[in-house]
């Protein structure tokens, strides 16, 4: 086996401390970061995200991947920094207003920064101007993605899009909707550009909104 | 048939006279505050709130409200008398937020702009990193109840109602650790770090156990169902492996349930949202006779293949209508129609026990409310 | 020899206005050198009025956290701000303290109950300080019942006899001699320890006194004290006494103390 697809493999199974080293052994060889980054980590990341859709792991199973991923990521850091930004692009996240669920919202964040994409996340309870405030600073940012956990704080979510449509920030940016009372007609009827079931396709669907 | 033979004969998987309605009573068949207002409009009766259940802004319906909707089980109204002083409890608020912080360390805040409820915004151990930083965690001591708080179940029975108590000491095994340490460090320690887990959990049975002594002190040999809450699922699969739940989680049920049956309670259920088909065998295995609020929105979870599969070995209490689209967003007419369909699945050879998916929440139109009542009324005689 | 650090504590002048004027740094200092002259736990206490008290104990508390791991020992007077400032400690330590004076064990007991916190225990409670040993004990005695209550295991309390000044009542030393001689017989595992500095009050060179009661009071059994640990003569009798009582192997803890610069002539 390959040093990278060991990496990629103890990332997988969320050994933490043993991504580290390897990480290390890998620049030591003199291994591109960005390899290690690509082809090591987010190709796991990857496999994890399809392995979750299926339901062969679960919440515990993604969430050691993802921190083991983060302990290999801080080692690569200062060898990345002198490179271009290796990020595939911005995702803004957040839960709407009224709403407090973190817990699918961050799963998300994870599985889009195990993608590839550099994530700003605001948090719950957002409100549209401050979603509209974020996306008028990072003008290269793509993606929007808002959370809503309760039929109670549903009408909040399309109050976003609605707000976010009204700036006339739709040509900046898509936006996709999630969250477990949300359906594909819901995200619809409010004019949202996507809807995702759980967090791997929802990265998925992030990197397709910034390919199209 | 009186109310409490109706329920029992259900729960012994035996056809009653009409199928056992719980609206009020039980674990998570509750209403919202805004809602039960709606409700006491409807009637034209004027009451006061008493709030149960602070965080999801649940209220106690009242007698009269239950008998008009023939609800067949009525719940215990517990008095707590604290054994302790909680380091952690405290209430305050900033200009945004309502904030308070329970006997368990949980943090919880509701926005005061469009916020219905308060949710988890910190815990006890966030920062813990090993067994030694766990060990600084103050447990709360379970509480007593008044003797005379006894009379108020011996009446209910003696009117012929079934009895339940609808509370419990703390969340479930698999879900009080994300209130200490938060969800994300609970759900990595249970794969990286199992041995704390289980510290934590041989110690919260201990404490269970604790509080349903002081339970039964007061209500022993009156309360016909206890129920015992612990989320299993989310919208498709459970959220840790069913072996994980298996092996971890459902030992210290079974545990739990031995004790409380040998207590002279004759029926266990277990309330876990989500879809939770995958763990149902080995529910049943630990012990639980009912679950609850069968969740049949979720994924493998509809009522023809629940009812064929497992309708012998245990009983749904729940399931009647799918409060997360139907119930609040759908139309009368759509909740008729499902609700019929749902009593069509679950009904036949007992084993039923109807009532909605989860407490009916502040956004769910009255009239689809009495729609789903008023097809239960019509479709409940066996 | 378990010392607990006196310093951080409001009723102490110059530690008070620290407080009062928020001088962080001064309290930092006080912290660390404690810590450094081998302090097992660092007394905090805030000595300020009791609506502001949580507050005051948490600023300190996480302080004293910001530049040292010895744990903290919580030290008020009212048993209510005692629980509300336990959970902003990261190491378990110690509670000071309770008594049998009104609701003050049956507040803190059931709190500490299932936790691994030790807890110092005054041998006093409604009427005040018994005069005589044999009331003393009947305390104590009252005190380990209530322990046992709440399982809160022997090893865990920290009982202070109390010491009275001995200008007013000359019979001081004895008595707390003789108290703790019976604890431990009691009770072996139990510890005991003093906040020893009111015995020398109203007399000239005090020090002289407070050193001397520490000599006997170890000889007694005393295992515990609430002290200054900078104060190198104190802490020098302390690790003498110990090895004079057998209880330093080989005298190797005082020969390390003293390699160590905590004993002795200071270095120059």
């Amino acid at each position: 086996m390959s040093k990278i697809q060991e990496i990629q493999s103890a990332v997988e199974t969320g050994k933490k401390k043993i991504v580290k080293e390897l990480v290390e052994e890998a620049l030591a060889e003199g291994l591109d970061p960005v390899d290690i980054l690509n082809q090591g980590m987010i190709e796991a990341m990857g496999n994890i995200g399809e392995k979750f859709k299926t339901g062969e792991v679960f919440v515990p199973e993604m969430l050691v991947a993802a921190r083991a991923m983060k302990a290999g990521v801080e080692i690569l850091k200062p060898h990345l920094a002198s490179k271009q930004d290796t990020s595939i692009g911005k995702f803004i996240i957040g839960t709407v207003q009224g709403d407090l669920h973190d817990i699918g919202k961050n799963l998300v964040a994870m599985m889009a920064e195990g993608s590839g994409f550099k994530v700003i996340d605001l948090g719950v309870d957002v409100s549209p101007e401050k979603i509209i405030e974020t996306i008028k600073e990072n003008p290269d940012c793509r993606v929007v993605g808002l959370s809503a956990l309760l039929t109670t704080t549903m009408p909040s979510l399309g109050r976003a899009v609605t707000a976010i449509t009204e700036a006339g920030l739709k040509n900046q940016v898509k936006i996709m909707v999630g969250g477990a009372p949300i359906t594909q007609e819901f995200a619809n009827s409010i004019g949202a550009d996507g809807y995702a079931a759980d967090a791997a396709s929802a990265a998925t669907l992030a990197k397709e909104m910034i390919a199209s | 048939m009186n109310s409490r033979e109706r329920l029992l004969c259900a729960l012994n998987h035996k056809e009653p006279d009409r199928i056992p309605l719980d609206l009020g009573a039980g674990c998570s068949c509750k209403f919202t505050g805004y809602f039960y207002v709606k409700l006491l409009d409807y009637f034209g009766i004027k009451e006061d709130l008493v709030y149960n259940h602070i965080p999801y802004q649940l209220v106690s319906a009242s007698d009269k409200v239950l008998d008009l909707l023939k609800c067949d089980v009525r719940s215990a109204t517990l008095h707590p008398i604290p054994q302790s002083e909680s380091p952690y409890a405290k209430k305050w608020e900033d200009e945004e937020s309502y904030y308070f912080t329970n006997g368990w360390g949980a943090q919880y805040r509701m926005p005061k702009e469009q916020g219905l409820y308060y949710d988890l915004v910190g815990s006890a151990l966030q920062d813990a990193e090993d067994e030694e930083d766990d060990q600084t965690f103050i447990w709360p001591v379970p509480e007593k109840f008044p003797l005379a708080d006894r009379k108020q179940l011996e009446d209910y029975q003696a009117a012929g109602f079934a009895t339940t108590l609808s509370e419990q000491f703390g969340n479930g095994f698999l879900q009080q650790g994300p209130l200490m340490w938060g969800f994300e460090n609970w759900f990595a320690m249970l794969l990286t770090e199992p041995e704390r887990c289980t510290a934590f959990m041989d110690k919260l049975l201990e404490k269970k156990i604790e509080f349903y002594e002081n339970i039964f002190e007061t209500y022993g040999g009156v309360i016909d169902v206890c129920s015992e809450a612990d989320d299993f699922g989310e919208q498709r699969g459970t959220f840790v492996s069913p072996k994980l739940i298996r092996d971890m989680i459902l030992p210290y049920h079974k545990k739990l349930n031995d004790f409380i049956k040998s207590k002279g309670v004759p029926f266990m259920t277990l309330h876990t949202c989500g879809s939770v088909e995958a763990a149902i065998p080995d529910i049943i295995e630990a012990g639980f006779d009912c679950l609850n609020p069968v969740q049949i929105s979720a994924a493998n979870m509809s009522p023809d293949h629940l009812k064929k599969t497992y309708g012998k070995d245990i009983v749904f209490w729940g399931g009647g209508i799918n409060t997360q689209s139907t119930l609040p967003n759908g139309t009368p007419e759509q909740v008729r129609e499902e609700t019929k369909r749902n009593i069509d699945s679950f009904a036949k050879d007992g084993g039923f026990v109807f009532s909605t998916v989860h407490n009916v929440q502040d956004d769910v139109p009255i009239e689809n409310f009495i729609a789903m009542w008023e097809t239960f009324q019509d479709n409940c005689k066996y | 020899m378990i010392i607990i650090g006196e310093k951080i504590n409001g009723s102490i002048p110059s530690m008070g206005k620290a407080i009062q004027d928020k001088n962080e740094a001064y309290i930092l200092e006080c912290a660390e050198k404690q810590a450094a002259a081998g302090a097992n736990y660092i007394d905090v206490c805030a000595s300020v009025q009791e609506e502001i008290e949580v507050e005051t104990l948490k600023w300190l508390i996480d302080l004293v956290q910001g530049i040292t791991d010895v744990p903290i020992c919580v030290d008020s007077p009212s048993p209510h701000s005692i629980v509300a400032a336990l959970p902003f400690c990261k190491k378990v330590g110690l509670v000071n303290s309770v008594s049998f004076e009104g609701e003050k064990i049956d507040t803190i007991f059931p709190v500490i109950a299932d936790t691994k916190w030790g807890c110092i225990a005054l041998l006093c409670d409604d009427k005040g300080i018994p005069t005589t040993v044999e009331r003393r004990l009947e305390v104590f005695d009252n005190i380990m019942q209530k322990a046992e209550e709440y399982k809160i295991d022997p090893s865990r309390l920290y009982i202070d006899p109390l010491v009275e000044t001995l200008s007013t009542n000359g019979s001081s030393l004895t008595t707390f001699v003789e108290c703790t001689r019976e604890i431990k017989k009691r009770s072996p595992s139990v510890h005991v320890t003093s906040g020893l500095s009111n015995i020398s009050f109203g007399l000239p060179v005090r020090k002289l006194i407070n050193q001397a009661f520490m000599v006997l009071a170890l000889g007694a059994g005393m295992d515990s004290a609430i002290i200054d640990p900078t104060n190198r003569d104190l802490l020098g009798l302390v690790y003498a006494t110990k090895a004079l009582l057998e209880q330093d192997e080989y005298c190797l803890e005082f020969i390390s103390a003293f390699r160590a610069g905590l004993i002795g002539p200071k270095a120059k």
